[in-house]
Order: C-alpha cells, then structure tokens, then sequence
C-alpha cells in the first residue's frame, strides 16, 4: 500500500498489528503523498491506495473504503471568551495578519499561536483545510513536536491557541467553533464541521483477497479502537466506505 | 628560669581528645619569650598537636575537644572574645611542608596584609622587602618577584613561607617540622634564621632531629604518648635529663 | 601467560580503535551528507540567512544559530555561578552530615530524563514566565533556566573535584596567616581551582548546546532571530530534531548541514578550553 503520509502512520502502526496476527505475505507500507497513492492504486503498483483527501471527480475507477476520520479542532484555554472564529480569521491569525485578539471579538491581549514542525501530519492537514495554497504559516510563530505540548501550552496560557487532532482534545483546552459550526463526533462524521478530511483507502476494482483480509482487519473493533488511541476519528464497521 | 619573665604562651592542665582519643593529658607549660623553644619527641607523641593547640589549628579537626587552659599574655585564647584571625595573626605557623600558595613570589609574601585590608603601595612594598628581608630571602628573590613561587627551590620555598608569616607581623612564630623536608644546606640556613628570629620573636619548633633540637633551641619540651615528660634548658635536657624516659629516647634507644 | 596478556591487550586496542572510528564514521557521515547543501546554497547565504522554509527551498540557519548562543549563554550565566557556589558549599562550608545527603540527591538530579524537565518547564515555569515577565512564555529565559537546572549536576561535581583537589595545605596556611575561612575560599581555594572549574564550565557548556529534548519543549522553536530574553527561539539541536523525522531530499540535506555546524560550535568550544589547559598556570 501506498499514499498519503497522514494515513501512513496509522497504517503502518495497524499492518504490524495485522502481521503479528496473521501468517502470510507481508502488508508493506510506504508514503508519497495522497495523489500518489491514487495513481498507484489505478496503475496497480499499489494493491491499496491511500489517500486523505476526497477523490476528484476525474479519478474514476477506485472503490473507496473509509478507515477514519481526520478532524482538527482550534483550540483555546477555557478562560478565553472567544468560542468561535470563521476560517478566515482562523487564517489571518496563523498567517500572522491578525495578532491581537480583540480584533476577533475577545479580550484585549497578543495572540499566541502555536503551530506544528514542518512535516508533520497535522500541519499539513491544516495548511491544506484551512491555510490554502496563497498563505503560509507565519515562520516566527511557536512550534511544538507534539500534540501534547501543544495543548499543555494552550491549558496555561490564557492568550494561546492551536490546532491538534479532535481525538486528543481533553477538558483542559477549549475547542472552539469554525464558521459557527463546534467540532465533535457528529459533526465531524457528517461533514457540517469543515476542518475533516476522509482517510479512505482505494482498490481498483475488487480488492485480491490478500487485500480484502487488510481491509478487514481495519474496520475490526480492536484496529478502530486503535485509530481512536491514535487521535482519528474511528468509523463503525457499519460506516465502512460504499464503491465509488 | 633565669629571670622572673612572664610566659609568653601558658598552658595550664590541658587536655586535648580527638573523638575518644586522647592526644594530649594534663600538658602545662610555659614558654618564654624571645626564646627558642623545641618540642621534641617520638612520632605520634602529641607534639604537633601541643604545637596546633597554641594557635588553634585544631579547630579544623572535626571531632577535635578541648579541656583546660591556654594563655597568650595573660588572654585566655579559648575565650569567646578571643577572635580566631586575631590569635593566628599574633601567633603565626610554618608547616612541615612549604605550602606557598600558587601565586607569584610578590602576592605570596603580601597575602596576610592584603587579606587584612592593608592597601598602599608604598607600605606593601615596604612590608615586601622587610619580610623577605627578614626571611633571607631578599637577596635570592629581588629580581624574581613576580615569578611563581612554585618555581623556586625547595629550601627557597620554605624561607617564603617564613617570609609570608613574618609580614603579618606576628609575636609568636609556630614551626612544625620546617626542615623534614629540605636538604641540610637549607635546614642550617634555616636554623640561622631561627636565631635571629628568636631576638624579635617567641620562636617554638617541632623536630624529629635530635641534633637540630640541641644545637638550635635555648630550651626543650620532651613529650610522650600525649604526656609532657620534661620540660628545661637545653643543655640541661639533653646532658642530665630528670626523667629516665627522657635519658631513654636521647641516648637513642626508642624513636 | 605471554600470549594471554598479549590476547587481552589487543583486543582492548581494537575496543578504543572501534571506538574512535565509530565516532569519525559518524562525523564523517554527517559532513557528507551536510555539505553538498551548504556548497549548492552558498556558505554565507547557509550560515547567514534568515529564512527558513525548508519545504519552499529557503534553507538560512541564522536564527537558530543566534538561538543556540543565547540560550547556551543563559544555560551558563546560571548554572555557572549557581554550580560554583553549591560546590563550594558543599565542599568548605556544609556539615558532613549534610552535604552526603545533598551529593546524591545531587546526583540524582542528573539521571532525571530531560522530557521531564521540560514537562515541568511548560507545566510551571513558562506559565511563571508568562504572567510576571510577559511574552508567552516560551523564550530564550524558559530555555535557559531549564538547561541551566539540567548543567547543574555536572558544573557541581567537576568544580567539586576540582576543589577538594586543591591541597590542604593552602587552605591551612591561609587561615594560619589570620585569613578568615572566606578569604581562604576566595584568595586561595577558588584561584587554586581555577583550571578543573573551567572544565566544569565547559563539559556544562557541552552538555548546554547539545541538549534537544527540554529545549524543544519550552524554546518556542519560532525561526526567528529572538530580540530578547523573553522571545521565543530555535536552537540547532531542537530544528534538527523536529523536523528529521520527515524530511526529505533538500531538507534533510539542510538538516544535516545544520548537524555540521553545531558538530563545528562544539570542536571550537573545545579546542578553546584545550588552549586554555594547555598553558601553564598563568603568573598572576
């Protein structure tokens, strides 16, 4: 399998569970990026494609199935009356346009946003769902390694915000509406919350059988559990992807 | 004693324990001024520690205890009131090996007074060339002042040490074995110093060497096993000891 | 017996050469795969440019650079005096008693794992920062603090050794000369101790600069040249560390680059505290 580098964390972390569980060939993983993944999956270079973002309408030919749900919550320190932002504001915050935050309707103080490294998963997801291609991140802005200490920043510091995964927001942070739409489960399964994306993994056609006994195994309540501990959002077995 | 001259340095039932152990019993003593003062005995005999008690170096001994009396002029030197830095001014040591500090020649001799907030340079200088003077030293030195003391001979190093001692201006001048460690050349050298020194100075030496004992000192102080056994003129001492131990260890048959 | 001795001193021979070719296979590893960027985006415009977006094909380690000496020097103003004056008081002035109790608990301090100081440096000191010194918190302070707590282990022991290294002798004749034990301390000791204490300094200086993990997690990491104490910063450890796990083609090339020139700070460091051993006691 091969695709995009968001989803190839948890696949792999999800086919070395597959592998000590089962005998047979090995499920070997390998990134390049979600359009890559779609075109090995169509060349059959990839018995499984991966990909984090919806198919276009001309990538035709792939049967779909959806392993999780990426979502990503803006969050803030509960003391802060801020409780929602419009992705533009979002955007004039991170791209360093916008830097106080009673210019976005809160108390008077300088806006602190912590962003992830270069590279990671997250990041890309946010500068992909919420930056957009003319702006970028502001460089001199605090970056954190984890999720962890992004949000133990944000539970301290009144005037902080960031993003991390929906999966890993914990009561001591806030995560606020976008575009007046909360995160959470629902909302984020249903596609009213904007800042998702779809892990879905791509067949040409019907799957080998080899390929069928992978995608089984995700959709095990043990593997979607796994995805939840990871910080996705997990999709029941009922919601597994329809073909395409 | 010759004349009715008050001690310098008395000592009255003194007592000294190192933890359980009892390094000094019952020692009283008198030591004169302007005199010369040996202090000699086998090793482990308590001489040094007799020695270390007079300016309080002991001090230093954890576990270290003192019981009865100690008089510098008449001044209790245990008292409350006795200030340490005082005492060790007034009473002064060399040590068995030359410790000069790792500094220039210069900032060795002139350590104690600048330590004890004398600044002008033209007194310094003074005090200088007056200790090194004083230690024999100057002529040997005088153009290797700002040298490292470290550099300079053995013997060389001990007479600083003199030297560094004497431009404190000290009365009573402690030295703990100064020539174990130097060749004879330099221990005559020294004991000549001594000498002269015992004109200005109540000069008390520690020695191992019998002959260094009589040839150098105008009166002697036997000690064993942490007891004072005799104590009276040199010569007396060394040729009609009172004490049958005495006669024992100077005749050479213990120690 | 001959050959056995023979047996076992050889192999030792080939222990240390394993060794030092392990460490220059590294070196040699890291220059390879550092260099060709340095020479493709030019020596100054790599050292000294202040852009970093490594993924858009701007590679200026500048920032990061100034960051690495800020918070070394911080690490040291700290850890320096503070290191020094726990020594001396545990080597002249503590009771026994309570000095072999604070040694290990010493000690221990130094095998606490550096996440955890940087947990405790975001959980407490960087919100202490933030609300009584302003900024956010995450700054070159935060940093310095934190690696200046971490030095302190070593900066302690290597001044201790090297202060009771110092021979009895002088202490003893100082105080015999009416010193008071202070300026014994001050006019004796220290000076006498002067050359371990500077290797205190610099093995804490070593231990400054390469540190990653704590650093990380209470610099900030903003790619910018820090204006004060208070600013957050991006050190050479911490942008290699956060950013290798992805990187790739140029960036991991940069990355590596940026491993040179830290591998470079610290030959310096060394070789200027060799210089300074190398020499005989100064004549004051």
């Amino acid at each position: 399998m091969a695709g995009s580098t968001s989803i190839q964390p948890i696949a792999e972390l999800l086919a070395d569970r597959y592998m000590a569980q089962h005998a047979g060939p090995a499920v070997e993983v390998q990134g390049g990026g979600s359009s890559a993944g779609i075109r090995a999956a169509l060349s059959g270079a990839a018995e499984i494609g991966m990909s984090s973002r919806q198919l276009k309408p001309e990538e035709t030919g792939l049967k779909e199935y959806l392993m999780a749900r990426d979502a990503i919550a803006l969050i803030v320190h509960p003391g802060n009356p801020v409780r929602s932002l419009t992705k533009e504001q979002v955007r004039g915050i991170f791209s360093g346009r916008v830097q106080r935050w009673e210019a976005v309707g809160g108390r008077s103080g300088a806006i602190t946003f912590i962003t992830r490294e270069e590279g990671s998963g997250t990041r890309g997801a946010f500068e992909e769902l919420v930056m957009g291609k003319e702006t970028e991140i502001a460089p001199d802005g605090i970056v954190q390694d984890s999720t962890g200490a992004a949000r133990a920043i944000v539970a301290t510091d009144p005037d902080a915000i960031a993003y991390i995964s929906l999966g890993m927001v914990t009561p001591e942070v806030a995560a606020i509406a976008l575009d007046g739409v909360q995160p959470t489960h629902e909302s984020a399964t249903d596609g009213t919350y904007a800042l998702t994306r779809p892990f879905l993994l791509l067949t040409k056609g019907e799957p080998t059988p080899k390929a069928r006994a992978f995608l089984d195994f995700v959709v095990t309540p043990e593997s979607q559990a796994t995805i939840a501990e990871e910080g996705y959002i997990p999709v029941k077995p009922a919601g597994r992807g329809s073909g395409a | 004693m010759p004349e009715a001259q008050l001690p310098k340095l008395r000592a009255r039932n003194l007592n000294l324990y190192y933890k359980a152990f009892h390094a000094l019993s019952d020692v009283t003593l008198d030591i004169l001024p302007q005199t010369i003062t040996a202090i000699i005995g086998p090793s482990g005999c308590g001489k040094s520690t007799l020695l270390r008690t007079f300016n309080r170096m002991n001090d230093l001994v954890p576990g270290a205890r003192v019981e009865g009396e100690v008089t510098l002029d008449g001044e209790d030197i245990f008292a409350p009131t006795m200030s340490l830095v005082r005492l060790r001014r007034r009473v002064g040591m060399v040590f068995q090996r030359p410790n000069p500090f790792p500094l220039s020649v210069r900032d060795n001799v002139l350590f104690g007074p600048r330590a004890h907030g004398i600044t002008p340079r033209d007194r310094l200088q003074e005090i200088l060339e007056a200790s090194l003077k004083g230690a024999g030293l100057w002529a040997d030195v005088r153009d290797r002042l700002d040298e490292p003391a470290l550099d300079l001979s053995i013997g060389a190093q001990q007479q600083l040490c003199i030297a560094r001692l004497l431009a404190v201006e000290p009365e009573v001048i402690l030295l703990d074995e100064p020539c174990s460690a130097l060749d004879p050349y330099s221990t005559l050298h020294i004991e000549e110093l001594m000498r002269q020194l015992s004109e200005t100075y109540t000069v008390l030496i520690v020695t191992h060497n019998m002959q260094q004992a009589a040839r150098a000192s105008d009166r002697s102080v036997f000690m064993l096993l942490g007891e004072l056994v005799e104590e009276g003129p040199t010569e007396q001492v060394f040729t009609m000891p009172r004490d049958e131990r005495t006669e024992q260890y100077i005749t050479g048959r213990f120690g | 017996m001959k050959t056995k001795e023979w047996l076992i001193e050889k192999t030792l021979l080939l222990m240390a050469l394993s060794a030092v070719a392990m460490l220059a296979l590294i070196a040699i590893f890291v220059f390879i795969e550092g260099t060709p960027i340095m020479a493709r985006e030019g020596l100054g415009h790599f050292l000294l440019g202040r852009k970093w977006a490594p993924t858009k094909g701007s590679f200026g380690i500048f920032p990061m650079i100034v960051g690495s000496v800020w918070v070394t020097i911080g690490a040291l103003v700290i850890a320096g005096p503070l290191g020094l004056a726990c020594a001396v008081f545990l080597v002249e002035i503590a009771p026994r008693k309570v000095a072999d109790i604070v040694r290990p608990a010493i000690q221990l301090l130094a095998g606490i794992p550096s996440v955890v100081y940087g947990f405790v440096g975001i959980v407490v000191l960087v919100p202490l920062i933030r609300e009584h010194l302003g900024g956010p918190g995450l700054s070159v302070l935060a940093a310095s603090i934190i690696l200046g707590v971490m030095v302190l282990p070593t900066v302690i022991s290597i001044s201790q050794d090297a202060l009771e290294a110092v021979p009895r002798t002088y202490k003893e004749g100082a105080l015999a000369l009416g010193c008071t034990h202070w300026q014994a301390i001050t006019r004796v000791i220290l000076p006498a101790a002067r050359p371990g204490i500077t290797v205190a300094i610099v093995l804490g200086l070593g231990r400054a600069i390469g540190e990653t993990m704590a650093v990380i997690m209470v610099v900030g990491n903003a790619v910018k040249v820090p204006a004060g104490l208070l600013d957050p910063a991006r050190t050479l450890t911490s942008n290699i560390a956060l950013e290798m796990a992805y990187a790739g083609g140029d960036h991991r090339e940069a990355l590596f680059a940026t491993g040179v020139v830290l591998f470079m700070f610290i030959m310096l460091l060394n070789s200027l505290a060799a210089l300074r051993f190398g020499r005989r006691r100064p004549s004051p």
